[in-house]
């Protein structure tokens, strides 16, 4: 699964209908409050991946967007219960240093977690190779060594004079 | 029989195989320790003591009570009691059977980048974080675990706000990278350590910092040749 399968998700897969049908039935004579919060929760429930990051928002009459960037992400939390499982689903829950002990985002109803977990993860601060750490016996390093090399040979003699 | 009933949970239970590690060199796979596993027992043995009078007791009244009856009511106690004590015993074999799974089925993968934790059986828990954002690292041991010989690795990130301490009230703080139960806590702790070694900044989100200074050919060769009208300006100055 490759950045433009991601880039192009933005509903989540019908089974997240399932699961919260399933869910509303365990919370008994709740499920008449339950069912339609969920359903509406289910239908307007979008995502966006871009460049930059994450955006998820829902609600009918009272809507919420999140945002956070790659860049933010603190950890990333892959959990999933006996139902999920069974939906080939689960929650790829994504936390940033702001102040609440739960998930800033928690993409669900995706059956494709892993791959979205992985796409994150591979854009979190990091993960890539230390900048600088890599540079190597590149042409540019080895200028830069000298440069540095001769500033200081000029700041030994300007202090000498 | 464990095997065949860990075989079909995991069937059942759609359980993942080993996760897969992240990004990095140098991967070491951390498991639980063997001595936790011991310690779980012990905990189960108590509960399950505990726990017995009281079924035991429950299931004979009910058919202690069923005897002196007659009809249906003496058939229904009696199958009611009978069904309670068989209810205990399947119950308390299938927590066993969850320790032990969630004994095996627990993973702690460092490399030299970021860490994976994952564990749960019913409820399954992967958490991964970069060692650019690690904030702190402590190891917790309570006096049973002492007699054990087990610790409690734990790993946390920036953020957390409540809930950090109410564990068991079923809000976990999603902050924390526990390394449950482990006997070589130093090690990880160590380890954990000399990798965050490389990274000196905050940790709070800032971007993988780029080094100063040009990073192309034609830049890196114009900071050169200031350099060098400087130094040649300050020799001659000198004469």
């Amino acid at each position: 699964m490759d950045e433009s399968q991601i880039f192009a998700i933005e509903r989540p897969h019908p089974n997240l209908m399932k699961l919260y049908f399933f869910r509303s039935l365990l919370s008994g004579p709740g499920i008449f409050v339950a069912l339609p919060v969920l359903f509406f929760r289910y239908s307007t429930l979008r995502y966006r991946f871009d460049a930059q990051g994450i955006s998820m928002r829902w609600g009918i009459l009272f809507r919420r967007e999140v945002n956070v960037t790659y860049a933010r992400i603190q950890d990333i939390h892959l959990t999933s219960g006996i139902l999920q499982r069974w939906l080939g689903l689960a929650d790829v829950q994504v936390q940033t240093a702001s102040g609440s002990a739960a998930a800033e985002v928690a993409i669900e109803g995706l059956q494709e977690y892993e791959a979205i977990r992985d796409f994150l993860y591979a854009r979190m601060r990091g993960v890539g190779p230390k900048a600088g750490a890599a540079a190597g016996d590149s042409a540019v390093s080895i200028l830069r060594d000298i440069a540095a090399d001769v500033r200081a040979v000029r700041e030994a003699v300007a202090r000498d004079v | 029989m464990y095997e065949g009933f860990k075989g079909v949970v995991v069937r059942l239970l759609r359980v993942p195989p080993e996760p897969e590690p992240p990004t990095g060199d140098k991967l070491e796979v951390f498991r639980a320790a063997r001595r936790w596993f011991d310690y779980r027992r012990i905990v189960w043995l108590i509960g399950t003591l505990i726990a017995a009078p009281l079924f035991f007791g429950a299931s004979g009244t009910l058919i202690f009570i069923g005897q002196n009856e007659s009809g249906l009511p003496s058939i229904a106690m009696t199958t009611f009691g009978l069904l309670l004590l068989i209810a205990f015993a399947l119950l308390t074999a299938f927590r066993y059977a969850t320790l032990r799974l969630d004994y095996e089925l627990r993973w702690y993968m460092v490399t030299d980048r970021s860490l994976r934790i994952r564990e749960g059986v019913v409820m399954l828990r992967e958490m991964t974080l970069t060692f650019a954002n690690i904030q702190e690292i402590s190891i917790q041991q309570g006096p049973i675990q002492r007699l054990f010989g087990v610790q409690d690795v734990l790993v946390r990130t920036a953020g957390g706000g409540s809930g950090g301490q109410k564990q068991g009230t079923g809000l976990v703080d999603m902050h924390v990278a526990h390394f449950r139960g482990v006997d070589n806590a130093e090690a990880i702790r160590d380890l954990v350590r000399a990798r965050l070694e490389a990274y000196k900044d905050a940790g709070l989100g800032d971007e993988d910092d780029a080094e100063d200074g040009p990073t192309d050919l034609v830049g890196a060769l114009e900071v050169l040749r200031t350099e060098m009208r400087m130094l040649r300006a300050v020799t001659q100055r000198g004469r």
